[in-house]
């Protein structure tokens, strides 16, 4: 950080550069991970509101356990008429996905980096297909994406254990599906949410578009003896996962999909680890299945949401065709 | 203003008459729009205020799992989010440690003043790093992208608010050699480094204000993890399971912001007439003419020792800044009066911020 030229826009560091915090502890006094009670086939408790941010079109903000998230959407509006836009037919979709600095356990930059551009496409990707775009000629809509708190690797990244006097800086093992399945809990609750702006703000789609995620689990195996056998047979599925492996389990592929229900579409699939190809594709087919099924789950809350704000709206003109007394203090506006 | 060709329709042998709806209104004459609500008895603004009255504000504190301290501050429409992440400054062996803990005479600030940035290269900062985000979708007007001059304008003036009141005592951020027996200067070891960033969430007018609040609860709240020198190591660890406060200043200041809006003069002769808004939404923004901003404090003591429902005249208050942009309109007793609104605002908002510390977390 601190070769690096200061940015002009913004207010910098001390020359020296700084770093990020190391812990020290003792590995006897390790914390392990808290398990979770819920069942695998449950996903958590999801919050969404749509229409907190007046000054937009549509907005939602959403909340699943630690993962806070706000989108806006702008637009539809015009093009700016330089010589050098195309003509577009449809509307242009933009999705911008970007991490606040302190949303996760290792401070982010300013400028969006490549695992937000990436969350970005893929949403992209999730909503095309679902708007009705040419009905929007000549513009374009932007979806913005507020990514205040999540869920990431823990304090474990920094931390130095220490026995009996000499210290060990230890990279701890990460199993290997972990990134994944911290940014595939993030993309399908971005999903969820923009879809929800998108509703909020009266864009025309063929139909809501809701995310899922799930992750296939064995049991943990000796890294001796390798069983190769019972590897297929006890496998464990666990809808919109946690950080953390249930007990004893070793994660082996998570799927993140958007799904539209009611046409029972999947707008956009992303399966990363390992998936079987012994028994023909019935294990991709189980998973994807696992994580449709988390994506029903979700739409629920989305369809909800989508309600509560038609409520809302109907109400307000309601109220405001019938001579309230708001309406008879406003002040006589003619000329 | 008075002819719309499309409003008048040919079939019709009479024309329409020539008012508009309310909103079509708000719209297209937004600086008249305005006058008519405030020229009314009792003056009411379009969002149904008071000339004096503000939003109502909500806070939240320590909401956010990975920032040290954060703070959600929710005024009206305006919404922002304060995190503040510390991270250490290891000192090299030959530096002076003294340099980094000056508000003013640092060279680092040094450069600063005599204006380096201005001169075409950007500066490195001290300990305390403000950033203000508003390329969150917050507003319409606001484009995405990076920060534009209100982002660049803000986040300086927050940096300059928390030099000039000297808000964190900068020798709490110190990190010492414990084992050694040196003098206290050489002890020294290294500093906790603030990065205070703000995001806006929403934006309705009156940032300023909103986010020097959030930035206030969330230096308060925050809880930074003990940190020492290891000698071993030769390196600055951390120990989880202890934390300290930041230590701030005995009475904190707050800012309150108030918009002058024009108003035509009667008969065309007197005074020119104007009248002042309280915590503006970003509708009177775009109409004022002259921004006033007044930085106050209010004893910490009186409100918490005494009553706190004591009327706002007995509180002590002191006004620390006054910053005035534009015009020539507001005069001397425009800010006495607004003086006594921004100490009665400040006592508010300690209020509620010793309520948040208090509630059980």
């Amino acid at each position: 950080m601190a070769a690096r030229a200061p940015d002009r826009r913004r207010n910098n560091p001390p020359s020296h550069g700084t770093t990020p915090p190391v812990f020290l502890s003792s590995s006897s006094e390790a914390v392990k991970p808290k398990q979770s009670s819920r069942p695998p086939n449950e996903i958590r408790k999801i919050f969404l509101r749509t229409g907190l941010i007046s000054s937009v079109t549509g907005s939602s903000f959403l909340e699943i356990a630690p993962l806070k998230l706000s989108v806006s959407v702008l637009g539809p509006r015009p093009l700016p008429r330089t010589s050098s836009t195309p003509f577009a037919a449809q509307a242009i979709l933009t999705t911008e996905v970007k991490f606040a600095p302190f949303a996760s356990t290792v401070r982010r930059g300013y400028l969006r980096d490549s695992s937000e551009r990436d969350l970005g496409s893929r949403l992209y990707q999730a909503l095309v297909g679902a708007i009705r775009r040419e009905l929007y000629p000549k513009s374009r809509i932007e979806v913005v994406v507020t990514i205040l708190d999540s869920e990431d690797e823990g304090d474990d990244v920094n931390t130095v254990y220490i026995e009996e006097g000499k210290t060990t800086v230890e990279t701890k093992f990460w199993d290997a599906g972990r990134s994944e399945r911290a940014l595939g809990v993030v993309l399908a609750g971005c999903i969820t949410a923009a879809s929800a702006a998108l509703a909020d703000a009266g864009i025309e789609m063929f139909d809501l578009v809701s995310g899922g995620v799930a992750t296939s689990f064995v049991d943990e195996v000796d890294p001796k003896g390798k069983s190769k056998g019972d590897a297929v047979g006890n496998k464990l599925y666990v809808r919109d996962p946690v950080i953390a492996p249930p007990e004893g389990k070793t994660p082996l592929a998570t799927c993140v999909l958007g799904y539209m229900a009611a046409r029972d579409e999947i707008s956009e699939l992303w399966i990363s680890g390992k998936v079987g190809t012994k028994n023909g594709t019935t294990e991709m087919d189980e998973l994807v299945d696992e994580a449709i099924a988390a994506a029903r789950s979700a739409r629920g809350v989305l369809n909800e949401a989508a309600k509560e704000r038609v409520q809302f709206i109907v109400d307000k003109t309601g109220a405001a065709s019938a001579p309230t007394k708001t309406e008879a203090m406003d002040v006589e506006m003619s000329g | 203003m008075s002819t719309l060709p499309s409003q008048v329709s040919s079939g019709n042998s009479q024309p329409p008459p020539l008012t508009f709806s309310t909103s079509l209104f708000r719209q297209i004459s937004p600086a008249l729009y305005l006058q008519r609500h405030l020229l009314h008895s009792p003056p009411t603004r379009p969002n149904g205020r008071s000339p004096f009255q503000c939003r109502d504000f909500t806070l939240t504190t320590n909401s956010l799992s990975h920032a040290h301290g954060s703070a959600v501050v929710r005024a009206g429409d305006t919404a922002v989010v304060c995190g503040i992440r510390g991270e250490i400054l290891t000192v090299a062996p030959g530096d002076d440690p003294s340099r980094f803990e000056s508000y003013h005479s640092s060279p680092t600030s040094a450069t600063h003043a005599c204006g380096s940035r201005g001169a075409g290269g950007a500066s490195w900062g001290g300990l305390i790093v403000p950033n203000v985000e508003l390329s969150t979708g917050c507003s319409k007007k606001y484009p995405l992208g990076p920060p534009g001059g209100l982002a660049q304008t803000l986040s300086d003036q927050l940096h300059e608010l928390i030099n000039v009141t000297k808000l964190v005592s900068l020798d709490s951020l110190r990190i010492y050699d414990k084992g050694s027996d040196l003098d206290s200067t050489m002890k020294i070891k290294g500093y906790w480094s603030l990065y205070v960033d703000v995001l806006c969430i929403s934006l309705d007018g009156n940032i300023l204000d909103a986010a020097w609040y959030a930035i206030v609860a969330a230096l308060k709240s925050s809880r930074l993890p003990l940190a020492c020198w290891n000698q071993t190591e030769e390196r600055i660890f951390c120990d989880a399971s202890l934390n300290h406060p930041i230590s701030l200043r005995q009475s904190l200041p707050f800012t309150t912001t108030f918009a002058l809006i024009p108003l035509p003069n009667p008969e065309g002769c007197g005074d020119e007439a104007a009248v002042l808004l309280n915590d503006p939404d970003s509708y009177e923004e775009d109409e004022a003419c002259e921004i006033l901003t007044i930085l106050s404090t209010t004893d910490l003591s009186t409100v918490q020792g005494h009553a706190p429902q004591s009327p706002s005249g007995r509180l002590r208050t002191r006004v620390e800044k006054i910053e005035k942009k534009g015009g020539w309109k507001i005069g001397i007793s425009h800010i006495e009066s607004c003086s006594h609104l921004a100490a009665s605002k400040a006592a508010q908002y300690i209020q509620s911020l010793t309520k948040e510390q208090l509630a059980p977390m």
